[in-house]
């Protein structure tokens, strides 16, 4: 028999625009934990979703207990004992705790007449739970259990159709301490089963805590895989991030003006505690951290889109009060989503009315909007903004994404902002459309609009601001600026090394 | 990474660009059908009868158009046409001058409209069942203030107010006049207006609009009720129109303006469609059940046909769009 219950060799898969895979090799014993860590973007997501049949790899083989697999879908991959504990729960909420576990299988425990046979499903379903000394009952409905004990369910039901190979994404994001220590415990287990682990995480400890070897990504490549005792929080977090800043990025403010927006105090009930700070003219300010830290919150909460209370915000040092994003608007405070699809653009719309959306007083003439002043004013700011397209008549979904980012840009420029922030400025587009964004941000900045960045790619928090403010877990935890900004301090904040 | 090429510019670009041209074709060919089958087609008596039947539902059809653009549905219309004209006529006959009657049934329409908006915009209830909710409501309103029978007011309301409904201006009925000039400048408004294209913003992306700064509850609010106004608008024309009132006008009216906005080329997904192509859908529809009773089609097939036009015309929508995506997607 195989050494390796699991073998992914040389894995590529491109997306039209990123080689999000570049011969990709890892491998996994029985009854190992194997941790896969990287930034966001370096590729875990899609390793994990080729190996659980949701995404066919351009180049590679897979050997699951050293048997090659040909046709690959979530189906074989499944038959073939791969369990996938999301970040994002996958049960029935309505669904009883027995009908999560047998989902699928039901048709196979029939009673005499051929119904479901709930006293057996509820049987085993017992069976297991008491194995994993869990609370909830088999007849229980899902929606009525907290999350650690749905995850565990979710376990369960991967165990139970015999898997060998179980993958765990940010299986703690969202539990709390004592939950996650109950999973760990249950992790012990597993191994102890024999069953080879795969743990995605960004938080080092747990990583450290549980796994035997640390698989890094970078960029789509597999920099190293490491022995976890041979080596620390830091060997790792500089593998991480240790790239070279290939982008060309606009030079750095050397002046700065006086605050032109002061945040004092800003808290949203669970989302983010206590953030303060300050924007003086002519600086780029970044908000860094992983996913889940906290910085969309903010800035949402800053501009009325989400409910949040502070002591006092001032813009051009006169306090004002945003109650909601209309306010903010008016005040000068846009916030460019980072989700561009389903927060930023009307896709079934015309460009022209993506571009007029946020400020129809500008092409209305009288009661009626003019056709011709629209047709005008987009086509003014695609000139600008250099966006690649025949007619301002175009549907919006009809562009590639690095226009459709430089249309949601062109549809908060034209407010002409106070304070621009934008929420992931460049993220899934082309490197010349990202640098014509980061060039237009620095002119903008340079013509005294504040400009805050939020980002989860280092190199462009290193390379475009002139401040940095990290959080993490909904908490600020430190600000860098000047020289001090480099990708390896902003980590260390980041991940709390 | 390709762009879709837009079509060469130019007037002749324009107008087959008008999504609109193929219903008129449509609309066109089936004239000269019927003209050619039964030359009574055109005859004065004919064509008044058709437009004067189909002009009320006009004005209901831009408030169904109003409703589906934002992304949502009022099943209620065809029950507001009957309490606005149920609430007029009781007033009226309890001795309300007919003036001060019909802003109350125009207002007991805008308080239906509240109650649907309100629910849909602030309360996130599903515009489905809250509408259905009210379309029970307003036709059970009906019948307990009619009890259940015919109100006739014939010879009882003053001249002006029957003129509406029932007058002449040369050999053109006044209402049909009337109801083709709201639904024009409607369609303008649709097109034009900043306000009616927070409507598209909405139905096009409710979430996108929030993060645009757009107040989409106060929107989707404005909607229900200005839908349920038009309705008001058109159970007081009915009321003109027969002098009576009968608790199951309208009865059924909210599926055939359903099937007008979807033949007209309005998205039930929102976002998307016009008035003049909704009322044209009217007219398409008018225009085959008037053909069929000049035919002497039995009634009993009428529904039948209706049916096999609406999927028809939802069919070929789907092909249209599927097509469009099919080529998108090569081009990616």
């Amino acid at each position: 028999m195989d050494e390796f219950v699991l073998r992914m060799e040389h894995i590529g898969k491109t997306f039209p625009g990123t080689r999000a895979l570049d011969n990709v090799s890892i491998e996994l014993r029985r009854g190992e934990v194997l941790a896969l860590v990287g930034e966001n973007g370096a590729g875990k997501s899609t390793l994990m979703n080729v190996l659980g049949g949701t995404e066919s790899p351009d180049s590679g083989r897979i050997f699951i207990d050293g048997a090659e697999m040909g046709r690959y879908g979530t189906t074989e991959a499944r038959d073939a004992g791969i369990g996938f504990v999301h970040q994002e729960l996958s049960s029935c909420l309505h669904m009883t705790v027995a009908e999560n576990i047998f989902m699928g299988r039901l048709h196979l425990y029939k009673t005499a007449l051929g119904f479901t046979d709930y006293a057996r499903i509820n049987g085993e379903a017992e069976k297991y739970l008491t194995t994993f000394s869990s609370k909830a009952r088999p007849a229980q409905k899902m929606r009525e259990l907290k999350i650690a004990d749905q995850q565990v369910v979710e376990i369960i039901k991967s165990i139970s159709i015999n898997c060998k190979i179980l993958i765990f994404d940010e299986p703690t994001s969202s539990l709390t301490e004592k939950e996650a220590e109950h999973l760990f415990d249950t992790i012990n287990r597993l191994k102890s089963q024999d069953i080879g682990i795969i743990y995605i995480s960004h938080r080092m400890e747990e990583v450290f805590r549980l796994s035997d070897r640390i698989a890094v990504l970078r960029d789509g490549k597999l920099v190293e895989t490491l022995k976890t005792s041979d080596t620390d929080a830091n060997g790792v977090v500089s593998r991480m991030v240790g790239r070279s800043i290939s982008e060309f990025y606009p030079p750095k403010s050397r002046e700065f003006g006086p605050d032109i927006l002061e945040v004092e105090g800003l808290s949203s009930r669970n989302l983010f505690q206590d953030v303060s700070f300050k924007l003086r003219k002519g600086e780029i300010l970044g908000f860094s951290g992983l996913v889940g830290a906290g910085r969309t919150e903010v800035a949402c909460g800053l501009c009325g889109l989400l409910e949040a209370d502070s002591r006092s915000i001032k813009l051009d040092g006169r306090g004002i009060v945003i109650r909601n994003y209309s306010d903010a608007i008016k005040r000068g405070i846009v916030y460019l989503t980072e989700d561009r699809k389903a927060l930023g653009l009307f896709l079934k719309l015309q460009v022209k009315k993506n571009i007029t959306s946020t400020n129809l007083k500008g092409v209305t003439n009288g009661f009626f909007i003019s056709g011709e002043a629209e047709i005008r004013t987009a086509a003014e700011y695609a000139k600008k903004l250099n966006i690649k397209l025949s007619s301002v008549e175009q549907r919006a979904d009809s562009l590639s994404g690095g226009n459709q980012q430089k249309i949601m840009v062109a549809k908060w420029l034209y407010t002409a902002p106070r304070i621009f922030i934008l929420d992931e400025p460049t993220r899934g587009i082309d490197v010349g459309a990202k640098s014509e964004i980061h060039n237009m941000l620095r002119e903008l900045c340079d013509a005294g609009t504040g400009i805050i960045i939020v980002s989860s790619e280092l190199p462009e928090i290193v390379g475009m601001c002139d401040r940095v403010i990290v959080m993490r877990e909904n908490r600020v935890m430190g600000e860098v600026a000047g020289g001090g900004i480099a990708e390896e301090t902003i980590m260390k904040l980041a991940t709390a090394v | 990474m390709s762009e879709r090429t837009a079509p060469r510019e130019g007037v002749l670009r324009k107008i087959m660009n008008f999504r609109e041209i193929n219903l008129i074709f449509i609309i066109l060919v089936l004239v000269a059908v019927l003209w050619w089958l039964k030359p009574a087609f055109v005859s004065e008596l004919n064509l008044r009868s058709l437009t004067i039947n189909l002009a009320t539902n006009l004005v209901v059809v831009i408030g169904m158009a109003l409703v589906i653009i934002s992304g949502g549905i009022d099943l209620s219309v065809g029950s507001v046409v009957a309490l606005s004209s149920a609430v007029t006529t009781v007033l009226f006959r309890d001795g309300m001058p007919v003036a001060a009657a019909s802003v109350c049934g125009l207002l007991v329409s805008v308080c239906c409209g509240v109650f649907n908006g309100y629910l849909v915009a602030y309360h996130k209830l599903p515009p489905f069942i809250v509408s259905m909710s009210m379309m029970s409501i307003a036709r059970g309103l009906c019948y307990i203030l009619t009890t259940g029978t015919s109100i006739s007011l014939v010879n009882k309301l003053p001249q002006w107010f029957n003129f509406i409904g029932g007058g002449y201006i040369g050999k053109a009925p006044f209402l049909v006049l009337t109801c083709v000039a709201l639904g024009l400048i409607a369609d303008v408004l649709f097109r034009k207006s900043p306000i009616l294209r927070l409507v598209y913003y909405v139905g096009s992306n409710e979430r996108a609009a929030a993060f645009s700064g757009i107040s989409t509850r106060r929107v989707k609010l404005a909607v229900y009720v200005t839908t349920a106004l038009l309705s008001g608008i058109a159970g007081q024309m009915f009321l003109s129109r027969f002098s009576y009132a009968t608790p199951n006008v309208g009865n059924g009216l909210e599926l055939t303006m359903i099937a007008s906005c979807c033949i007209g080329g309005v998205s039930m997904e929102g976002g998307e469609g016009t008035v003049l192509g909704s009322m044209l859908g009217v007219v398409l529809m008018a225009l085959i059940t008037n053909g069929m009773i000049l035919n002497e089609v039995s009634v009993y097939w009428q529904q039948f046909v209706m049916g096999v036009i609406l999927i028809s015309a939802v069919i070929l929508d789907y092909v249209r769009v599927r097509r469009a995506a099919a080529r998108k997607s090569r081009e990616a």
